[in-house]
């Protein structure tokens, strides 16, 4: 999971705070009504009292609808696996790319190719023409951590701490949002760190 | 007396034997030499990067189609059905593939179509299976071959690998009693001598493939008598020497075949490449005999100069092959009457020249210059062809545009022109995607990227601002106003490039703007040693001095490593060695070195992030933002850079996947009278827009470690809401956020927000 929000009726939400989930704890960054307005301090003397229960009480309503709102629509992305959004490119090419998530598109899938293509080179012990190809895959898609990760791996078993130690951390830039990922990640750390030993 | 002469005519006989039995000894043994072991200089071949291909993908059709022609794939009107064909259509391209042979990858060609509309690809299919492709690799083009003097192209076959009817047909053509006869055939020379008699004139030659391999061996086509003898005494040495299937090998590889430009085809496996796209073990009979029959004169009966002479030379060679039996009547028959096609080519300009001298720098360590010429090596590097050329066209354009707005800037001699420069590098891998290194390589050679040194002015102001982040904050304020500074004793008092400014501006306004005044005051109170100990991290290798000036750049880099610094902004934080040299393979295709990516951590995420988000505004409202109007609508973040008197003109400019950096200048230093925004940074944005495929349009990704809050743009502390009249979301480094809040505004009481309530009823009405 990358920092964008995806529902899967279409609508993008950007937080600029990492990406807490579905229906995660912090609503308030998801919801963005007025990024200077929810960010306030909290030691505010308060304006004119009616003006504050007009305001307050539309707030809140509002909180409440987006809420639901946003609850259904995150909770049904969880329930049900994710489908790739099919934009119809023939239609509106320009629009393409901010349209396309950015996990599905066919540039990421062309990564994830080559992604695929280096583990299994690495697999069968040959990790310079795994390094190669996963190069390519950056090159492709920087933001694919996995690359990151199957890089440090044939770093380790080239036994060069060094570098492996620094695509270890890049993979975790990377996919910090991703639990299952960052478990890997961190007994990969646990390697790197005994082989520098 | 009769005795006498008889012992007389012994001796002299006995020394002449003795003689050419000494001569003959000593013919051979530089026979061995020659032969034995490296017998030929196969030039060593520099390829460009693979080209990678999938949906959805933008590409400029231009390019990519140029591309394909410089791949030697040759147009066809029909959907292609051999190797090495194309037909371009208005709305896809079908292409038969070559085979690709890289260290890292290994496949047979295939044929393909790719749909193309409105600048991308659609779809990739594979035509034979019915297939969808979602990645395409297409073969490295060939830019450059280190020749040894005598320029000659030539693939090495060993015996095996030559088909049977192709051995055929050059013995049919040739020497057909080759495995009867020692080394010379007196059968085959009477019958030329009685030609020769008949005709009236030397028709025939008569000679063996050994007697040919020893002509050849001289160099010089002398044709007296005693080049004749001593070619007769070296063909049977040879003969003597070597077995006939060890000879044979060596005349099919040295036997001269045609001309490619400047170039010399030698052997029959570069002859089959040069005439039919195709390895030797793939040619069918028709063309073995073809390229047997070029033997006698191979620019003569090329297919190239005349098909009709070719084909009829060709088809006396299938008859001579039918005639000895080593072809059946059907196969003559069918093979005659096929047509003669061949593959072309086309004889390419210089690709790139200033990369490859950078690159032949660092083959110099590995490798001496007679390896080179002679190894046969292949070098696989990371240049892109089509983002070269781009770049190539959008500097020269860019110079003639500059030089056409001010006719000041134009000179007569081509050595002293304006110049440029242009480094294309992918900041993640660290992979040379192109390099200009001059307007003309052919009139100067000086490679401006990798040699020159220049000052970079402010583009170099991005480091300053680096090393004061562990002390400031963009919302930071500096102060903007005249300040004299003593130097060495002398008073020096920097000057903004536009006089009317504020007082007091942020680090973000200050580095957005470029302003001169407020950077020195985020030195000087950041500290010189600061700023020079950080940035020496980055690989400069000219002297940086901690003098104020340096805060402006007023000291030389070489602009490779200028922008290798930039790629650590937008590389989260990680520097890359610049590779441009990625495999060396020998001949066989067996790897002998493998560069790869390599990083350093010099700096973290956050504060990449941070210098990237203020770059970013350098090209959405500081010097940059004329970008806007140049059809750039995507996250850019970059920095312009003028230096004093307008000697440099510069712009680096980057996104998640490339990093361009522009420069501008005179090598003598004359001023351009033009800003780096004015003078780099259209070349920058002709060169982008021309290369689709690596403009993602992808945002910078934020890191963990910054946070973001709203600020008063007056103080920049904490913003007071409904206080502070001008608010603004800030990026901080995490844990660096202003924990005050403004002291310049202060919320208004009850009585004031009453009546400031009443007020607003009434204006909404």
């Amino acid at each position: 999971m990358k920092n964008r929000s995806h529902f899967g009726n279409g609508i993008s939400v950007q937080p600029t705070t990492a990406d807490k989930g579905c229906g995660g704890a912090d609503f308030a960054t998801a919801l963005r009504l007025s990024p200077s307005e929810d960010l306030k301090p909290v030691t505010n003397k308060g304006p004119g009292p009616k003006d504050i229960s007009e305001i307050a009480s539309k707030i809140i309503g509002t909180a409440v609808f987006s809420l639901f709102i946003l609850f259904a629509a995150g909770c049904v992305k969880e329930i049900a696996p994710e489908q790739p959004v099919s934009v119809d490119k023939s239609i509106s090419p320009e629009a393409a790319p901010e349209e396309t998530p950015v996990d599905q598109g066919p540039r990421e899938e062309a990564s994830r190719q080559l992604t695929e293509q280096g583990r299994k080179f690495l697999a069968a012990g040959n990790p310079d023409t795994a390094i190669r190809v996963l190069e390519q895959a950056i090159s492709i898609d920087p933001n694919n951590g996995q690359n990151y990760y199957y890089l440090a791996e044939a770093w380790l078993s080239k036994e060069i701490a060094a570098e492996a130690r620094e695509f270890n951390r890049l993979a975790e830039l990377h996919l910090k949002n991703d639990a299952e990922w960052m478990i890997r990640i961190a007994q990969q750390a646990d390697r790197i760190r005994e082989l520098e030993k | 007396m009769s005795k006498k002469i008889l012992i007389s005519l012994l001796l002299t006989l006995l020394l002449v034997t003795g003689s050419i039995v000494v001569y003959g000894w000593h013919l051979s043994n530089g026979v061995e030499q020659r032969f034995a072991a490296r017998r030929w200089s196969i030039p060593s071949r520099v390829y460009s990067d693979t080209t990678l291909l999938y949906p959805g993908q933008y590409i400029n059709r231009r390019l990519f189609q140029e591309k394909l022609l410089n791949l030697d794939y040759r147009k066809v009107l029909s959907p292609p059905t051999k190797k090495g064909e194309m037909q371009i259509n208005a709305g896809s391209i079908r292409i038969f593939l070559n085979d690709l042979r890289t260290p890292w990858n290994n496949r047979e060609g295939f044929p393909i179509q790719i749909v193309l509309a409105e600048g991308q690809i659609k779809n990739i299919k594979r035509t034979d299976r019915n297939e969808a492709l979602s990645l395409l690799e297409l073969e490295p083009e060939e830019i450059m071959l280190f020749f040894g003097p005598e320029r000659e192209r030539r693939r090495l076959v060993t015996l095996s690998q030559v088909p049977a009817h192709l051995i055929f047909a050059v013995l049919a053509a040739e020497d057909h009693r080759f495995y009867q006869h020692r080394g010379i055939d007196p059968r085959g020379i009477l019958r030329a001598l009685m030609t020769n008699l008949r005709q009236g004139s030397i028709r025939q030659g008569g000679s063996t493939l050994t007697q040919q391999l020893a002509k050849n061996y001289f160099l010089t086509p002398d044709r007296t008598l005693r080049r004749k003898l001593k070619e007769i005494l070296l063909s049977v040495a040879i003969e003597f020497k070597y077995e006939k299937d060890e000879i044979l090998e060596i005349y099919l590889n040295e036997i001269y075949l045609g001309q490619k430009g400047a170039d010399s085809i030698n052997g029959v496996g570069e002859a089959s490449y040069f005439y039919f796209g195709k390895p030797v073990e793939d040619l069918s009979r028709s063309e073995a005999a073809t390229i047997a029959g070029l033997i006698r004169a191979p620019n003569h009966y090329s297919p190239y100069q005349d098909k009709r002479r070719c084909r009829a030379r060709r088809n006396s060679v299938l008859q001579a092959m039918e005639t000895r039996g080593w072809i059946t009547e059907t196969e003559l028959h069918a093979d005659l009457r096929a047509p003669v096609t061949v593959a072309g080519y086309m004889v390419h300009a210089k690709t790139a020249p200033y990369f490859i001298d950078y690159l032949s720098e660092q083959l110099d360590h590995l490798y001496r210059p007679e390896d080179l010429t002679s190894l046969g090596l292949s070098i696989y590097t990371t240049l892109d062809t089509q983002v070269q050329k781009a770049a190539e066209r959008a500097l020269e354009n860019g110079l003639i545009r500059l030089e056409e707005s001010n006719p000041d800037l134009k000179r007569e001699d081509p050595g002293e022109k304006l110049q440029g420069a242009i480094a294309v590098i992918q900041p993640k891998t660290g992979y040379v995607l192109a390099m200009v290194g001059g307007r003309n390589y052919s009139t100067s050679q000086f490679n401006r990227i990798t040699q020159a040194k220049r000052q970079p002015g402010s583009a170099f102001k991005p480091f300053v601002y680096l090393a004061a982040l562990d002390k400031f904050n963009p919302a930071s304020m500096l102060s903007n106003e005249t300040i004299a500074y003593t130097v060495e004793g002398r008073r020096w008092e920097p000057k903004n490039f536009e006089e009317a400014t504020e007082p007091r501006v942020s680090m973000r306004t200050a580095l957005k703007m470029s302003y001169n005044r407020a950077t020195v005051d985020l030195a000087m109170r950041t500290g010189l040693d600061r700023i020079v100990a950080i940035t020496s991290r980055f690989h400069f290798s000219t002297p940086l001095k901690n003098y104020p000036s340096l805060a402006l750049g007023a000291f030389e880099v070489i602009p490779l490593e200028l922008a290798r610094a930039y790629c650590v902004f937008a590389a989260d934080g990680v520097q890359s060695y610049p590779l441009s040299l990625k495999d060396v393979t020998d001949e066989a295709g067996y790897v002998l070195k493998q560069k790869h990516l390599k990083i350093e951590r010099l700096i973290s995420p956050a504060k990449a992030f941070i210098m990237t988000s203020m770059l970013e505004s350098v090209v959405s409202e500081g010097t940059a933002r004329s970008l806007k109007n140049q059809g750039i609508s995507w996250p850019v973040a970059g920095k312009t850079g003028t230096t004093n008197d307008f000697r440099d003109a510069w712009f680096v400019g980057y996104t998640p996947d490339i990093l361009t950096l522009v420069w501008v200048g005179f090598d003598n230093g004359d001023p351009i009278m033009a800003t780096g925004s004015s003078a780099a940074l259209p070349i920058w944005a002709d060169l982008m827009k021309s290369i689709p495929r690596y403009i993602s349009k992808n945002k910078f990704s934020q890191p963990p470690g910054v946070q973001r809050q709203t600020v008063c743009r007056e103080s920049g502390m904490l913003a007071v809401a409904d206080a502070c009249p001008e608010r603004l979301d800030e990026y901080f480094l995490e844990g660096r956020a202003p924990d005050e809040f403004c002291p310049l505004h202060k919320k208004s009481g009850f009585k004031d927000q009453f009546i400031k309530g009443i007020k607003n009823l009434f204006n909404e009405e």
